[in-house]
């Protein structure tokens, strides 16, 4: 009981957060929408631990919470592809906007 | 080094649009003296420094060199392209990468322009191998022959001697070769481009000193050889990425 709860409560911090986040327009709204599916998906199988063993049987996996596991873990995986992706452009920005400082200021003797 | 900084009168009018790009990081100690001992031979210098904490960029200045100043640290990668940005701007018709620790020997700079000059090549690589004169440490040697098998897997190209940093390109070639990684995985990515864009290229054999100081200043810059296998690791993610 006091894990549903506590998971709850997080899920819903997370979600209220969320909504702040979308109308400050610092998340898109495929972002909002997979952010929020993810966390009320969590919020119903803490309650309904069935659902996880029914998606289980769906795709051939043994038991419901090794279908969460593995589900968390792809998730967790793309999730971290994409960061990686986006923090090398970010990267690559950084050095575009340097360049065209360095060479907008260039130096002379004084 | 009491030399004057005025430029070479036997310097040939057809080297007026070669421009040397040397990338600098915490080089105050001897950038100014590569930047006069360039000139003797090639009148433009451009010294990007990659946000110093020291006084490169003054020493550079005194060396009579252009200088750019990153505002934040990009790298070695990033410091190359910025001065060829800057040199093709400039109109250069060819572009030398040049080190400013020491190593490289700014008399072989007429020698790596020659089969770009003469249309023969688009890209002069330098090459340590094609002669035995460079006093290279046994481990660094490994590594390096490491480094020739590993472009050939990847890019395809036969060299003898794949990050070595002194390099002569005609405009076309520097406008086609992208460095997008940042650090020093920019050797790799260099050959690859060449490879991409089928550029025509030859190795000239250079002479590059391991001298303690330049080995220091290497090391300094956090450029030792174990960092090889973290740029071999950085060339195939950015592989996966692209």
């Amino acid at each position: 009981m006091v894990i549903q709860l506590l998971i709850s409560i997080v899920a819903l911090l997370v979600i209220i957060n969320a909504v702040a986040k979308l109308r400050q327009k610092t998340f898109t709204l495929t972002v909002f929408i997979i952010w929020i599916s993810l966390w009320i998906a969590m919020g119903v199988v803490v309650w309904y631990p069935n659902i996880s063993t029914i998606v289980a049987h769906v795709l051939h996996i043994g038991r419901g919470a090794d279908a969460v596991l593995y589900i968390s873990l792809i998730v967790i995986f793309y999730l971290l592809f994409r960061t990686t992706a986006r923090l090398e452009k970010l990267h690559q920005d950084v050095t575009k906007l340097a360049r065209a400082i360095a060479i907008a200021s260039k130096k002379e003797k004084q | 080094m009491n030399e004057t900084t005025s430029i070479n009168p036997s310097v040939p009018a057809m080297y007026t649009s070669v421009w040397v790009v040397i990338p600098a990081y915490n080089e105050q100690r001897g950038v100014r003296e590569a930047v006069q001992q360039v000139q003797r031979y090639i009148p433009n210098v451009v010294v990007v420094d990659d946000c110093s904490k020291d006084h490169t960029s003054d020493e550079a200045l005194k060396g009579g060199a252009h200088v750019l100043r990153h505002p934040i640290n990009r790298g070695q990668g990033a410091a190359l392209r910025t001065g060829m940005d800057y040199a093709l701007q400039q109109g250069a018709d060819i572009i030398v990468h040049f080190d400013a620790d020491g190593q490289m020997q700014p008399e072989q700079i007429p020698h790596m322009i020659q089969p770009v000059i003469r249309g023969e090549a688009d890209i002069a690589l330098g090459s340590r191998f094609l002669t035995q004169k460079s006093n290279i440490p046994p481990l660094r040697q490994m590594i390096l022959k490491g480094g020739i098998l590993f472009t050939r897997i990847i890019s395809g190209l036969d060299l003898t001697d794949t990050h070595n940093g002194f390099r002569a390109m005609n405009r076309y070639a520097a406008e086609k070769i992208h460095i997008v990684q940042d650090r020093y995985s920019h050797a790799s990515e260099i050959l690859d481009e060449i490879a991409k864009h089928k550029l025509r290229y030859v190795e000239v054999p250079v002479t590059v000193t391991y001298s303690d100081e330049a080995m220091a200043a290497a090391r300094a810059r956090g450029q030792n050889s174990f960092n090889a296998i973290k740029i071999a690791g950085r060339v195939i993610w950015g592989k996966l990425l692209s």
